[in-house]
Formats: C-alpha cells, sequence, structure tokens
C-alpha cells in the first residue's frame, strides 16, 4: 500500500465543500484536494472501480475525511467496508460531520475510525478545525506504509 | 316410626315376656302348692278315719275305754284338720267336698254317741240287753255307712287335687309355649322390618352419594317415613343443595375470572399496541432530533460562515454598516446554533437508559468553576463549595444539571458586588436536597412556574443573554432519577435552586 499526499473528501453539502476547500487554500492545501460527493464514489474511488476504474497504479489519499449523512451509502457503511478489504484495511479516514449523536461517534470509533470531529459552527473554529486537519494528517501523521 | 322406637318397643317386649312367663312360674307354682296341701290334707283325713274306724271297732268289741276317748279326741283333730281349710286354693267344688266331709263326720259322731248312749242305759238296765243289741247293731250299720261316706269324700278330694295339679302344669305349659311364639313372631317381624328400612336406607343414601360423585349436585334423597334415615336422607339434601349453590357458585366465580382474564389480556394487548405506538413516536422524535443536530446545522453554518468570510475576504470594499449587518447574521446564527444544542441536550434528558454511576459532586462542581473562571478571567466570584458531596445517578445527566446550574448562577451574579456562589447539601425530612445558590439578580416567585418551561424567560437578552431551557432540562433530569426540584429567589437578593436525587440514593444502596 502506497500513500500518496492527497486528501480524499467525501462531502453532499457544496456549501460545507466550498467552506473546507476556502479553509485549505488558506493553508496551500486546495491543489491535493480531490472530492467525492456520496459514498458508492468515495468506495469506487478508493477501490478503483466504476468511474475511477481507469486510475490503476494511483496511490492511497493519506487522509479520508468522511461525512456521516451521505446518499447512496452513508458514511459508516463506507467505513465499515474500507475495514473489511485488506487493501484499505488501514487507510486513515476521519469522520467529520455535523452530528454530535454519542451513539454516532461510538459507532464511528467501533467500526475504526481513526478521529472523530464534529464540524463547528463558528466560521473562524470550522476554518481553523479543517485547516489543522488537513496539515495534521499531510505532514505531522505517520502513515502505516510509505 | 323411628328405628330407635322400633328398638324400644323390641326390648319392652322382650322385658314383658320375661316378666309373664316369671308371673307364669310364679302362679303354676302357687296352684301346684296348694294342690299339693289339699291332697296331702286329704291323705291324712283318709288315715285319720281310717284310725278312727279302729278306735271305734275296738271300742265296740272291747268297750275300751280309752279306746272311746281316743276316738273323741280323734274325732276333735279331724274337725280341726277341716276347719283351717286351704280356702285361697280350693274351688268351690273342693269346698263342697269338705263339707261333705264334715257332714259325714258329724253324722258319725252323732251316731257313736248314740251308740255310747245306748251302751249306758243297756247298762244302767233302763233298756234290756236285747233291745240295746238291736239298736247298737243298727247304730254300727249306721256308723259303718258315715265312714264310707267319709272316705269316699276324702278320694275325691285326692282326686280333685291330683287333677289340680296337673291341668296347672297344662295350662302353664300352653300359655308359655304361646307366649313364646307370639312374642317369637312379633319379634321376627319387626327384626324383618327394621332389616328392610336399614336396608332401604342404606341403599338411598349409597345411590344419592354416587349421584353426586358423578356429578349430579342437583340429585335429591326421596325421604319416606320419619325414621332416622329420613333425618339422614334431609342432612344429606341440605347438604348437596349446598354443595349444588357453591358450586354454581364457584362456576360463576370462574366464568367472572376467565372474562377478567380475557378482559386483562386484552388491556394487555392495548398497552402492547400503546407501548409500540410510544416506541414509534419515540423512535420518530429521535430521527426529528438527529435530523435537526446534522441536518440543521449545516445551512446555518453556511449562513454564518459565508458571512464571516465576506468580512475576512472582502471586509475593506464593504462599508461599515454593511460589515455590522454581515455580523449580526453571524450572531443570529451562532444563537440559534445555541438553541439546537439546548434543544438537542433536553430532548436527549428524557430518553435513553439512566446509568448507575458515583458521582463526585464536589469535584464536578470544582471543574466546572475552574472552566467559568477561565471563560472570564477578570471576574472574581467567592465560591463555597462544600466537599465531599456524593450522589448515585447518570453522571453525564447529572453534569447537565449542575453545568446548567453554576451557568447560571456565574451568568446571574454579573452585575453582583461581591459575588457569592454557594453549593451545599442538606436534610430535608428524611429526603437529601443538593442546592445551588447565589447572590445575583435572583427573581419574582409570582413568576417561579416559567422558570421550567422551555423558552420562557425571566430577563431580557440585553441583560443576561440566553436561551432560556437549561432549568427544563434540569428539571427533567431530577424528575427521571425520581426527585423534587425547588426554585426559590429574591429580586436583587439571588436565588437558591434545590433537588434531589432519591433514585440515585436508591441505587447506591443496592450497591
Amino acid at each position: 500500500m502506497n500513500i500518496n499526499k492527497t486528501i480524499l473528501m467525501v462531502e453532499d453539502n457544496p456549501q460545507d465543500e466550498k467552506l473546507m476547500l476556502r479553509a485549505l487554500n488558506k493553508v496551500n492545501l486546495a491543489n491535493q484536494v480531490d472530492v467525492v460527493r456520496d459514498g458508492q464514489q468515495a468506495l469506487d474511488y478508493l477501490f478503483r472501480e466504476g468511474e475511477f476504474a481507469g486510475r490503476e497504479g494511483v496511490d492511497l489519499p493519506a487522509i479520508v475525511l468522511l461525512d456521516i449523512g451521505l446518499p447512496r451509502v452513508s458514511g459508516l457503511e463506507v467505513l465499515k467496508r474500507l475495514r473489511h478489504d485488506p487493501r484499505t484495511r488501514l487507510q486513515p479516514v476521519v469522520i467529520l460531520t455535523s452530528s454530535d449523536e454519542e451513539r454516532d461517534r461510538l459507532a464511528s470509533y467501533e467500526d475504526g475510525a481513526n478521529s472523530f470531529v464534529r464540524k463547528p459552527l463558528d466560521f473562524t473554529e470550522f476554518a481553523e478545525t479543517v485547516a489543522r486537519l488537513g496539515i495534521y494528517w499531510l505532514a505531522v501523521n505517520k502513515p502505516p506504509q510509505e | 316410626m323411628k328405628i330407635r322406637t322400633r328398638l324400644h318397643i323390641v326390648t319392652a317386649a322382650s322385658v314383658a315376656l320375661v316378666a309373664i312367663m316369671a308371673l307364669l312360674f310364679y302362679w303354676s307354682q302357687h296352684r301346684v302348692a296348694a294342690a299339693n296341701k289339699a291332697k296331702n290334707l286329704a291323705d291324712e283325713i283318709v288315715s285319720s278315719v281310717f284310725e278312727r274306724k279302729a278306735l271305734n271297732s275296738s271300742y265296740l268289741s272291747n268297750d275300751n275305754r280309752k279306746a272311746r276317748d281316743q276316738w273323741l279326741s280323734k274325732q276333735k283333730q279331724i274337725s280341726d284338720l277341716l276347719k283351717m281349710d286351704p280356702s285361697n286354693v280350693v274351688s268351690i267344688s273342693d269346698r263342697q267336698t269338705f263339707d261333705e266331709i264334715q257332714k259325714s263326720l258329724d253324722g258319725s259322731s252323732t251316731v257313736f254317741l248314740q251308740i255310747l248312749n245306748n251302751r249306758e242305759n243297756a247298762r244302767n238296765g233302763v233298756r234290756g240287753q236285747a233291745e240295746a243289741h238291736e239298736i247298737e247293731s243298727r247304730l254300727v250299720g249306721q256308723l259303718l255307712l258315715k265312714f264310707l261316706d267319709t272316705i269316699a269324700e276324702a278320694h275325691r278330694l285326692q282326686k280333685a287335687s291330683t287333677l289340680l295339679i296337673a291341668s296347672t302344669q297344662k295350662t302353664a305349659a300352653k300359655v308359655s309355649l304361646s307366649i313364646i311364639v307370639c312374642v317369637s313372631f312379633f319379634m321376627i317381624i319387626v327384626v324383618w322390618s327394621l332389616g328392610r328400612i336399614i336396608n332401604k336406607g342404606i341403599k338411598n343414601l349409597q345411590q344419592g352419594a354416587a349421584a353426586i360423585g358423578a356429578g349430579n349436585l342437583h340429585y335429591m334423597i326421596p325421604i319416606t317415613g320419619e325414621d332416622e334415615f329420613a333425618e339422614v336422607a334431609a342432612v344429606f339434601n341440605t347438604m348437596s343443595g349446598k354443595l349444588a349453590v357453591s358450586h354454581a357458585a364457584l362456576e360463576l366465580e370462574i366464568v367472572t375470572r376467565k372474562r377478567s382474564a380475557a378482559e386483562i389480556e386484552g388491556l394487555n394487548q392495548e398497552l402492547v399496541q400503546t407501548v409500540a405506538q410510544l416506541e414509534g413516536a419515540n423512535q420518530e422524535l429521535e430521527a426529528f432530533a438527529y435530523s435537526v443536530s446534522h441536518d440543521l446545522r449545516a445551512p446555518l453554518r453556511a449562513m454564518g460562515c459565508f458571512s464571516q468570510a465576506l468580512i475576512e475576504d472582502f471586509g475593506e470594499k464593504l462599508e461599515e454598516v454593511a460589515c455590522d449587518y454581515l455580523n449580526e447574521i453571524v450572531i443570529g446564527s451562532r444563537h440559534m446554533g445555541q438553541l439546537i444544542d439546548g434543544l438537542l441536550t433536553l430532548s436527549r434528558s428524557t430518553r435513553g437508559e439512566l446509568r448507575h454511576d458515583r458521582v463526585a459532586i464536589s469535584v464536578m462542581t470544582d471543574r466546572i468553576r475552574a472552566e467559568l473562571e477561565k471563560s472570564e478571567p477578570q471576574r472574581r466570584v467567592v465560591w463555597q463549595i462544600e466537599p465531599g458531596l456524593c450522589t448515585n445517578g447518570d453522571s453525564r445527566m447529572i453534569e447537565v444539571i449542575m453545568r446548567n446550574l453554576l451557568d447560571n448562577a456565574w451568568k446571574y451574579t454579573t452585575g453582583t458586588t461581591e459575588p457569592t456562589i454557594r453549593v451545599y447539601a442538606e436534610l430535608e425530612g428524611s429526603e437529601l436536597f443538593y442546592c445551588v445558590a447565589d447572590n445575583g439578580a435572583g427573581f419574582d416567585m409570582a413568576h417561579a412556574e416559567k422558570l421550567f418551561q422551555p423558552f420562557q424567560r425571566l430577563h431580557r437578552q440585553d441583560e443576561f443573554p440566553g436561551i432560556g431551557i437549561g432549568l427544563a432540562t434540569a428539571q427533567r433530569i431530577v424528575h427521571r432519577h425520581g426527585g423534587i426540584f425547588h426554585a426559590t429567589g429574591i429580586p436583587h437578593k439571588g436565588a437558591t435552586f434545590r433537588f434531589s436525587l432519591p433514585y440515585g440514593e436508591k441505587q447506591g444502596e443496592k450497591l
């Protein structure tokens, strides 16, 4: 498993997507972000299937920012499938969601999330959080394999 | 007739039989004795008459004076014997026989005296020898006739006595035999009829018992006569009647119970349905809360964040008023976010299982105090926290209570000089109350009930900002722990909030 320096953002809300890209842009990470808009697309991207079948040879992202409430396949279901597949078993995944329900948090960790972050309401906080996440997972964190 | 009476009659008859037999025996013995006496008398008379005849002959042949005196005395002895007649037993014919004997004796006595007189006359020469002799011969003949008469009468008496004995014995035998036959017949009849009655009674009782045993509780034993079996049958019938009544009551009871059971079953099903509906409603509520938490926040965030982005990226190009308006949008969306969070906390406080934790209230209070002091480090508040306060309950929920109460106390002492917040426990009756008191803005007790209604506030936003949902949430959590929540306040003097957590304390006893 090879890991490159990209971020996969799984986000169905275009406003959140725009806000997150703006925040990452502020820390010069915007050009390393791939965006998919539902769970099925995320799976296709990571397993190189469907519309991403031609991406053979491209490495897995350094981090997946995964929302829970997604169309077609939910965030938690995507996480489960990643953990059950030997190729993506160790893929770092951060759950980034509006929910602060305890059961969502528990379920995320049970399914093997590396981190659980609630999207802050406040813009400054939100931008800071996203920017920090990007820097941390791309620059600070050591992936399972180089 | 009663069986007991019948048995009494049999006993009485037996006693009477014995008495009659005894009487009969006594009577026959008496008769036989009297007859024997008469016979003996006759025998004695016969022997005395013969003796007198010998004396008579002796005197007549030898002119023996001694024999003449003996004859006279014998004559007197026989008269005496006859005088002491056993009149109590002797029949009329016997008495006639006695009279006849007496008469012939008297006659012979007269004749003997005439002979004596004749001899005297002859001896004195009054009468001639030949004439005297002739007279004596005639008198001796008469005397002999009298003697034969007497013997014949005495024999008749003997015979009568013998006959009497025989007849007495015969009569006694006949009477006793007939009595025995009669009484035996009577007793056989009585015993047979008794046996029949007892047999019939037992059979009736058997039939009744069998019928009732087979379940026919309305069976009545036919009552005939007035004997003990009739009494037993009457008692039996009463018993079976009562049995039938109680059986009917039992059946009615069973029917009632079955009906009640069916009703309970119906109610249970209704309850199950209601519970299912409630669960459905709860799930909907949860889904709604989740949706509020997740979906409402995204557009809210977009509003706030893009407004702030506008200020950040284009602030220099905008007029001051435009920036101000954008700020208002940011503040508004932030307030709405707080409202949503408050609503979620309120909704969560009534959902889910209560956990059983050991909760150190003093430690928890100290932690919240530190957070509050950090949020506004310029403020100086005096804290009086009773050390060592502990309870049992759901720690997350109790933290919500304490956070709400302490946030309020912190907030409403903002304008107070020498603000003080006290946390302590006190006993009221047997119940332990935890108290949070401050000397802040307080409230008017007239509006106290509004305190616990969601979104009802007693202060304006520009005085003390807030969403008016904290106390409602705290009160619900206390109620879920089975406790009581009190609030007392005086305007500009302060407020005290007291709550108990009996659920937690009971869980604590179990631990």
